[in-house]
């Protein structure tokens, strides 16, 4: 176990800056995940820290030495790749043992046998040693691949979107079986993916990347609920927030751009925002709700109406503006039926229309 | 528009075992079917079918009245959206879904006025004049959808036509199909892998695996009614709980005992319980059954002390906080049980805890043929 710190890292090809100045920490035994949309950077950033890449500047430190520039093999490192590449002729136990059986360590068997034995019963598959990859559940595979980086005993894990080649039903179980495997062990561990189900479930903290940058680097909970910009909003919620632009007015309202309708801001909000200032509003489906025709604070007319099991997702078209609300599947609702959409104050999220930096 | 009836289809592609086995269903006039189910199970080889694209080893297919088993695709009136788009790459987007149009010699006004129309509901007017290698995935998807529309067939068929569109961006994508939908009136038989999808956009599902229809219903009676344990685990996320056990009887009480629990027992009141359920759970009572239950289903709540009822005592293993709510697992003599709740909960890992569930939430499978015992 170890604490690992990226200390400002850029990185570029060519003329493309992959990296601007990425600076995270992950703490002993921490679990940090690395989340945003295909070419934010994630896999660059990770690639660096097992040093596949080296940054251009910046530092990176392991235990508090610097390994910036320093061989892959030197870093004690272990990568995770996705979670079935096992090798299908050898037993679990040969799998397992393999990475100890390599030149580099010279142990002896009944070194690698110990410690085969006490990962396998840490990671609960100590009576599945003598099956075949084959012969195991997804699940089962994901752990022995997890158990083989183990076995070296690294000081970092590294995770490069493990289980995101599966299909949705699968990936939720793998997500959910991961989430377990991860409790019972305190791992120093970074992990990238592009899914913010598996950023929100298995973090400690999130780095939210984009374009190269982390926007936002907090405890999990705080970057879905204090989302520092825009763009970290965005990543997180599906359907993702929605974002209206417009202006605060006189009144202290916010008035969306080319619509005619406006809504109240809260009395906590209205000591952040000026008559006359240029704003945007996220909003996230789930928070707002569907009220009768005549009331809510804006009125509109049913566009779509989507089933998700015990929810379904509406979407009001308000002055050609479309809303989307996660409500109860009790509600019956049609397309084309007048409706309200009530928005509380207390569920604004409001960004600065130029920064686009939270107010 | 029409309806869309088959009849007993079967497919063998030179096998021993056939791809498609008696499948039968009627697509009603402006209904949106969409046929589910994992990959294998046979349903884009059941819409192929339906276009003329592949040959009936056996059945009776109608499209309207007609029976069309020995129709060329053209003579069945149908459109297909396929997966992979097939655009043409000279043509500008505006000529790609104006295509159908000019081969069915409309007059030029009515091409432009129905291009526009379609372009328009899905949000592609901005791009007409680009060519398809300009396009990102989830544009060209758009195209050739635009292109299906614009001809205005019997009927619709699509296949995983949203499968490229970024997952951020599908749920809108959906919203537009399903008003498009509403708003034509058309009839349309859609295939996808995806339950969400399949839930969001149906009027009714066929449910499909291993070449044979397992379900037809509304998407509310898929996830409240699964026929079998098939669709029980299929349908839903995360998946239907799972218990083996044994129904007994004592006192005034429908008791299930969990075997793979440790015994651990959910009680009932039998005074409490419809006379339908009692009724067809009779050839159950001492006998071995199936209990499923939906984690949207299950309450977790404090250790419950001497509570009577669906309750079931266990130990949090891990919550997970997933933004809008949170899934539980929770050990239960040895078992893992899933559980949908709040965001926050005030348990930590390790604490103990209790799963409560009412009667009208448990859903009863025979084990022999793992049909859902119905009342």
């Amino acid at each position: 176990m170890a604490t690992l710190v990226l200390d400002r890292i850029s990185k570029s090809f060519g003329r493309i800056q992959a990296l601007k100045k990425v600076s995270f920490e992950c703490n002993e035994g921490e679990f940090v995940v690395i989340v945003g949309p295909s070419g934010a950077g994630k896999t660059t950033t990770l690639n660096c820290i097992a040093g596949i890449e080296y940054p251009d500047s910046g530092s990176i430190y392991i235990d508090g030495h610097d390994v910036t520039m320093m061989a892959p093999q030197d870093r004690n490192i272990a990568m995770v790749f996705e979670s079935y590449a096992l090798y299908p002729q050898f037993t679990v136990r040969d799998n397992l043992a393999f990475p100890l059986r390599s030149p580099r360590y010279c142990l002896p068997e009944s070194e690698i046998e110990s410690r085969v034995s006490k990962v396998a019963k840490l990671l609960g598959i100590d009576m599945l040693l003598d099956r075949l990859p084959r012969q195991l559940s997804q699940g089962q595979r994901q752990r022995v691949s997890f158990g083989r980086a183990l076995v070296r005993d690294p000081k970092v894990f590294l995770f490069d979107e493990p289980i995101s080649h599966l299909d949705a039903k699968l990936r939720n179980a793998m997500r959910r079986e991961l989430k377990r495997m991860r409790a019972s062990l305190r791992q120093t561990t970074v992990y990238v993916t592009h899914d913010y189900l598996e950023a929100l479930s298995l973090a400690d903290r999130v780095a939210v990347l984009f374009r190269g940058e982390v926007l936002q680097f907090d405890a999990t909970k705080l970057v879905y609920n204090q989302p520092a910009t825009v763009e970290v909003g965005q990543v997180f919620g599906n359907p993702p927030m929605m974002f209206f632009e417009g202006r605060i007015d006189a009144a202290g309202q916010f008035v969306p751009e080319g619509a005619n309708f406006a809504l109240k801001t809260g009395p906590s909000s209205c000591a952040l925002l000026n008559a006359g200032q240029e704003v945007i509003l996220g909003l996230r489906p789930t928070d707002v709700k569907l009220a009768n025709p005549d009331q809510g604070q804006v009125q509109g007319e049913v566009y779509s109406v989507q089933n998700q099991f015990d929810r379904q997702l509406v979407t009001v078209k308000v002055d050609g503006h479309l809303f989307d609300v996660v409500t109860p599947s009790a509600m019956s609702i049609a397309e084309g039926d007048k409706i309200g959409v009530s928005i509380a104050p207390e569920v604004c999220y409001f960004f600065d229309r130029a920064t686009h930096k939270a107010l | 528009m029409a309806q869309v009836v088959l009849q007993d289809v079967h497919k063998n592609y030179g096998a021993s075992e056939d791809a498609v086995k008696g499948v039968s269903f009627t697509c009603r006039d402006g209904e949106f079917l969409v046929l589910l189910g994992p990959s294998g199970c046979g349903k884009t080889t059941t819409l192929r079918m339906i276009a003329g694209l592949e040959s009936i080893t056996s059945g009776t297919i109608m499209i309207g009245n007609r029976v069309v088993n020995k129709l060329t695709p053209q003579q069945r009136n149908v459109a297909m959206a396929f997966e992979t788009y097939a655009l043409y790459p000279p043509l500008t987007v505006y000529e790609n879904i104006a295509f159908p149009l000019r081969v069915m010699k409309r007059s030029p006004q009515e091409i432009d006025r129905r291009v526009h129309e379609v372009a328009e509901a899905l949000s592609i007017a901005d791009i007409l004049t680009m060519r398809p290698d300009e396009l990102a995935g989830g544009q060209k998807q758009r195209v050739s959808l635009a292109r299906a529309l614009v001809r205005e067939p019997a009927v619709f068929l699509m296949d995983e036509p949203l499968s490229h569109v970024d997952a951020d961006v599908r749920y809108r994508a959906r919203a537009e199909i399903k008003h498009i939908k509403v708003t034509s009136g058309a009839t349309v038989i859609y295939v996808t892998h995806d339950q969400i999808e399949a839930v969001a956009l149906a009027d009714r599902v066929v449910v499909m695996d291993q070449g044979v229809v397992q379900q037809i219903g509304t998407p509310t009676e898929l996830y409240y009614k699964p026929a079998n344990l098939f669709v029980a685990g299929f349908i839903g996320e995360p998946p239907t709980n799972v218990l083996h056990g044994r129904l007994e009887l004592p006192d005034g009480q429908v008791q299930f005992v969990w075997a793979d629990g440790a015994g651990a027992t959910l009680s009932f009141p039998a005074d409490r319980i419809p006379s339908a359920a009692l009724t067809a759970l009779r050839p159950y009572y001492g006998r071995n059954v199936i209990v499923g239950i939906r984690p949207q289903r299950l309450v977790m709540r404090p250790p419950a002390t001497g509570e009577a009822g669906g309750v079931l005592a266990g130990r949090l293993l891990v919550h997970e906080f997933l933004g809008n709510e949170g899934i539980a697992q929770v050990e239960v003599e040895g078992n893992v049980l899933e559980c949908v709740t709040e965001p926050d909960v005030p348990f930590v890992a390790g604490d103990p805890v209790s799963l409560w569930v009412g009667f009208q939430d448990v859903l009863f499978f025979d084990p022999a043929t793992t049909r859902r015992v119905e009342y």
